[in-house]
């Protein structure tokens, strides 16, 4: 269990084709010990790089990181712990399996390395391949498992020496979808039987909301926001973080709908400066003429436990969630009504939530 | 006719034509090393069949075939071992570690080994004798390892740089250290990529003729083709018989290195390292 402070991280680096590239800027992050701890970005926004940083396998340009008030690496190049002496476990995408070794002998490669006697190593791959499940497989080849195995003996490797950071980059997006929920809860209550801090890095938004303590949005190398899942989700810093959690993604409004949005005066005004956005589940359906305006119906779509109206009003499209009981029809007119305070208003220019 | 079995007699027709035009001169020297009379198409003599030659080869004193087998074994070996491991190392360095100029390195080899061989001859010779290593084993193990080494490498190259390098950093976080990685992962998933490289750095060893014409001076250093070619001046004529029964005697080497091998080259070894 480690308390992770990351410091004003930076990372540059040159290359031929795009020049100087900034791929993280300014980070800075406090991650408590046994917190199951997200990065969440759209792909290339450096979450990754910011992982591989933690690991050990990159090293940052300016910035420090430490666990637990104890420095592993610097920018300038002074302090830089090597990862096998940082006592972190990483899981990755592709689940870098060794394919010519079996799965007790994956398992068991951290504790060869670190020269444990035989008996110790069998006894600690034996609990880890219990808790996983895997104990029918331990003879197997990685390439005779299916996915979830081998998603399962990645993990195995990673807990099997009990570090004290567990680093997951992406580890459940080479999987079905179905195999996908399933992990998801796996994962969560091992993290929790395990008390390991741990650092997971997806850009799955779901992902992100049903697993993270704390979740990080990253964009462009920056740190957007972080807060808990709720606090992400319902009180969006700016216009990226609420298009970017939510499915379907937040509804969004121009200037021609201001006077049924808003009645601060200086944003009324200057209407154009700013845009609107409303989550699908605010937006209620009512009679015709009894909201706050009218919309038509163009389609429905049921998703079992909802339904999805796909609504159009003043040449903007939109989408409300109702629920499965609503009889609704297509092509017909309807009220929209929703609360002002579920309304988030964001400046044009900059992105920037203002209200 | 339909287009199916046009496509197939073709693709027999081809198949035999190009087996003849690779096999027919083996064929043609095992049938010769057999034979009383080599010039027995001319039809003034007859064949003969006999295994006199090759009792003659391995028996005579002066003729020495068993050392030159032996000395090419023996250099082509270490100097094929030699050229895998340098080739290794460096393919691992450059595909793996960040150092400047990393990718003029392999351009550099191939660039060098463009040069004609004969170019370097005088400067070498002058370097060996002064060293005295004239008929000596190491005189053409270390030029055989630099001329092997670019092909080598860029064979090692590829096979790195294919294999993904989420491999390296786990083992990397599993606490390995560089060298730990390379053998106890990389190299044990390139094994078709080092077999081959082995391969061809021990047929490129055993088969050079210059550079071992040059450097030895008899039979303690001296390899197999050049013995072979140096038949002539033992006998006066040119002794067909001799020179086919040792050559067929020099090509079993290469046939069972091969053989032996094979299948490694063959095998895909990388498969289940990552979703497939």
């Amino acid at each position: 269990m480690n308390k992770i402070k990351i410091n004003s991280l930076s990372k540059n680096f040159f290359t031929l084709r795009r020049g100087k590239v900034n791929a993280l800027k300014n980070i800075n992050l406090e991650i408590e010990p046994g917190s199951f701890f997200v990065l969440l970005g759209p792909s290339g926004c450096g979450k990754s790089t910011l992982l591989n940083i933690i690991a050990g396998i990159e090293k940052p340009s300016f910035g420090e990181i430490y666990f637990n008030e104890k420095p592993v690496v610097s920018g300038d190049n002074k302090i830089f712990i090597p990862p096998k002496e940082r006592d972190v476990a990483m899981v990755f995408q592709s689940y870098a399996l060794y394919p010519h070794m079996t799965v007790f002998e994956n398992i068991a490669f951290p504790l060869k390395i670190s020269k444990l006697n035989k008996d110790e190593i069998k006894r600690k791959v034996y609990e880890a391949s219990e808790i996983l499940e895997l104990k029918n497989l331990l003879e197997a080849k990685p390439k005779e498992l299916s996915g979830g195995q081998r998603q399962r003996v990645a993990l195995g490797r990673a807990i099997v020496r009990n570090p004290s950071v567990l680093l997951l980059d992406e580890p459940l997006s080479n999987l079905d979808a179905m195999l996908r929920i399933n992990m998801r809860s796996e994962l969560k209550s091992l993290q929790r039987k395990l008390n390991i801090t741990t650092i997971y890095v997806t850009h799955d938004q779901t992902e992100a909301l049903s697993l993270g303590d704390k979740i990080a949005v990253i964009k462009d190398g920056e740190v957007q926001q972080i807060g808990n899942p709720d606090q992400i989700y319902e009180d969006p810093r700016n216009l990226f973080i609420a298009k970017f959690l939510g499915s379907p993604p937040i509804n969004i409004f121009e200037e021609q709908f201001f006077e049924y949005i808003s009645n601060k005066t200086d944003i009324t005004k200057n209407r154009t400066n700013f845009i609107a956005g409303i989550r699908p589940e605010q937006i209620k359906i009512t009679e015709k003429d009894k909201g706050r305006f009218n919309a038509k119906i163009k389609m429905i779509s049921s998703l079992g436990s909802e339904k999805l109206a796909y609504l159009s009003a003043v040449n903007t499209d939109f989408v409300a969630k109702v629920s499965p009981e609503a009889i609704l029809d297509e092509n017909i007119e309807i009220g929209i009504s929703f609360l002002k305070e579920n309304v988030f208003v964001f400046e044009k220019s900059s992105g920037k939530r203002i209200d | 006719m339909n287009e199916e079995r046009l496509k197939q007699i073709f693709l027999i027709t081809g198949g035999i034509v190009l087996t003849a035009f690779c096999l027919l001169p083996f064929l043609w020297m095992i049938i010769i090393s057999l034979g009383k009379n080599p010039d027995f198409l001319s039809g003034q003599t007859s064949f003969g069949f006999t295994f006199n030659n090759y009792t003659a080869i391995f028996t005579s004193s002066s003729v020495h075939l068993l050392d030159y087998l032996k000395n090419s074994l023996i250099v082509s070996t270490i100097a094929a071992i030699l050229a895998t491991i340098i080739a290794s190392l460096s393919a691992y360095a450059i595909t793996r570690l960040k150092f400047p100029g990393r990718i003029l390195i392999p351009l550099l080899l191939l660039g060098f080994s463009m040069f004609p061989q004969i170019s370097l001859l005088g400067y070498l010779f002058k370097m060996l004798s002064e060293l005295g290593w004239i008929n000596t084993y190491a005189s053409l193990i270390f030029p055989y390892v630099t001329l092997a080494l670019p092909l080598a490498l860029w064979i090692m190259l590829s096979h790195f740089s294919r294999l993904s390098k989420e491999l390296d950093n786990a083992a990397l976080i599993d606490g390995a250290g560089r060298l730990k990685i390379l053998s106890k992962i990389i190299l044990p998933i390139s094994l078709p990529g080092l077999f081959s490289a082995f391969i061809l750095s021990f047929i490129f060893s055993f088969n050079e003729f210059l550079f071992a014409l040059m450097f030895t001076i008899d039979y303690k250093a001296r390899t197999i083709p050049v013995g072979i070619a140096l038949f002539e001046g033992l006998y006066g004529q040119i002794p067909w018989g001799y020179i086919m029964a040792a050559a067929v005697i020099a090509v079993l080497p290469i046939i069972m290195v091969i053989a032996l091998f094979q299948k490694y080259i063959m095998q895909g070894l990388t498969e289940g390292a990552i979703k497939g």
